[in-house]
């Protein structure tokens, strides 16, 4: 038991510590690491009380490595869930910029060419 | 209510003026190409005689051949994607191209020269003329037979029989993209365009929104280029895809509101 809270707490830990430092070198918006630090915090939380997976485990009816995992899996599949939407959401702005960008090429171009009209004339 | 009443007024106003209503809206065809360099500009120079008063807008979904180019040199207003969007997307812009620039009625209309520009002139008549907010050019509608695939048949047949329940009234050419709308639906579609199935999915939205729609009978040429590879699993997979999208945009938030 002792040996895997050891593992658990590190890892833990460890994911803690690179998402922080992610953040503070504004490699990761904060916005897109809440999940990451959420779940940092719960298995920091089942490392120092491993009764609590106990419990878990015996509730969900698995043995305490497989409810480990279950529960990893599930923050995991949150996670990139949340990725899905981050990725629906930048492509339909994306493609809302090329359209844009699109239709003011074409209005520049028509008054670059109305304003090289018009200084040609003047001239 | 006085929505309708103002609606009313404002086609009223249009049949006064009827066979010579084109001089009074800003009617723009919008075309949307990807690498249809061999038949653009056939289309183009078609639409332009058939009508003059209209403007004409190629919006080019990042082709790699000289769509762009060939369309420019015809004298048409063409936009240009950085990248390839999709017909979809292509289409949208070329909407919110029409509601930026002001344009009153908007019609839809293939690159590949299936449909006939001739008919145009008919859609907007039609347009105009019932007072609706969209009109469909079907090929169906009469019956005629084109030649196609028994599977296809099937597939417009399933399609048409579905829409019509969902919109409450007799389609017979969903997939058509060969359509007119009114100022009122360029502007709900510049904010919103359906992006997978755009064809059927745009009239299951416009329902849904409280637009009214008609089909009308127009000619169409078969598809020139390409050769229809359409097998029976293909197409049963193709037919699977547009029923869940449909059947997902009856469960969506409704993106479009009639204001007018």
């Amino acid at each position: 038991m002792l040996r895997i809270q050891i593992i658990t707490g590190a890892t833990s830990i460890l994911l803690l510590v690179i998402v922080f430092e992610l953040i503070r070198r504004r490699r990761l918006k904060e916005e897109y690491s809440l999940l990451w630090l959420l779940s940092g915090v719960v298995i920091l939380i089942f490392s120092i009380f491993p009764n609590l997976l106990g419990i878990i485990s015996k509730v969900m009816g698995m043995y305490y490595l497989t409810a480990l995992f279950v529960i990893s899996f599930l923050f995991l599949l949150l996670i990139v869930l949340h990725f899905s939407t981050v990725i629906s959401q930048l492509s339909e702005r994306n493609k809302e910029l090329t359209q844009e960008l699109s239709i003011l090429d074409f209005r520049f171009k028509e008054l670059d060419k109305q304003f090289h009209e018009l200084i040609g004339e003047s001239r | 209510m006085q929505d309708t009443k103002l609606k009313k007024e404002y086609f009223k106003e249009s049949k006064d003026f009827s066979g010579s209503h084109f001089s009074q809206y800003k009617i723009l065809v919008i075309i949307p190409a990807y690498n249809e360099a061999d038949t653009v500009g056939r289309v183009i120079e078609g639409t332009q005689r058939k009508l003059p008063f209209a403007d004409i807008l190629v919006v080019n979904d990042g082709s790699s051949d000289s769509t762009s180019a060939i369309s420019k040199q015809k004298g048409a207003r063409v936009l240009d994607l950085s990248y390839n969007l999709g017909i979809g997307a292509a289409m949208q812009a070329g909407y919110k191209f029409a509601y930026t620039m002001g344009y009153d009625i908007a019609v839809q209309c293939d690159a590949d020269g299936q449909h006939h520009p001739a008919a145009i002139k008919k859609l907007i008549d039609t347009l105009i003329d019932d007072g609706v907010d969209m009109v469909l050019g079907s090929r169906y509608l009469r019956k005629k037979r084109y030649r196609s695939f028994v599977f296809r048949r099937l597939g417009v047949l399933i399609f048409s029989k579905v829409l019509s329940v969902i919109v409450g009234q007799r389609l017979t050419d969903t997939t058509s993209g060969f359509r007119a709308v009114n100022r009122e639906v360029i502007k709900n579609f510049s904010a919103f365009y359906p992006c997978d199935y755009p064809e059927p999915e745009a009239l299951v939205l416009l329902h849904r929104g409280g637009f009214t729609m008609k089909e009308i009978s127009v000619n169409m040429s078969s598809r020139k280029g390409g050769n229809s590879s359409i097998t029976l699993w293909r197409s049963i997979y193709y037919m699977a895809k547009v029923l869940l999208a449909i059947f997902i945009d009856l469960c969506k938030k409704i993106p479009y509101k009639k204001s007018l």
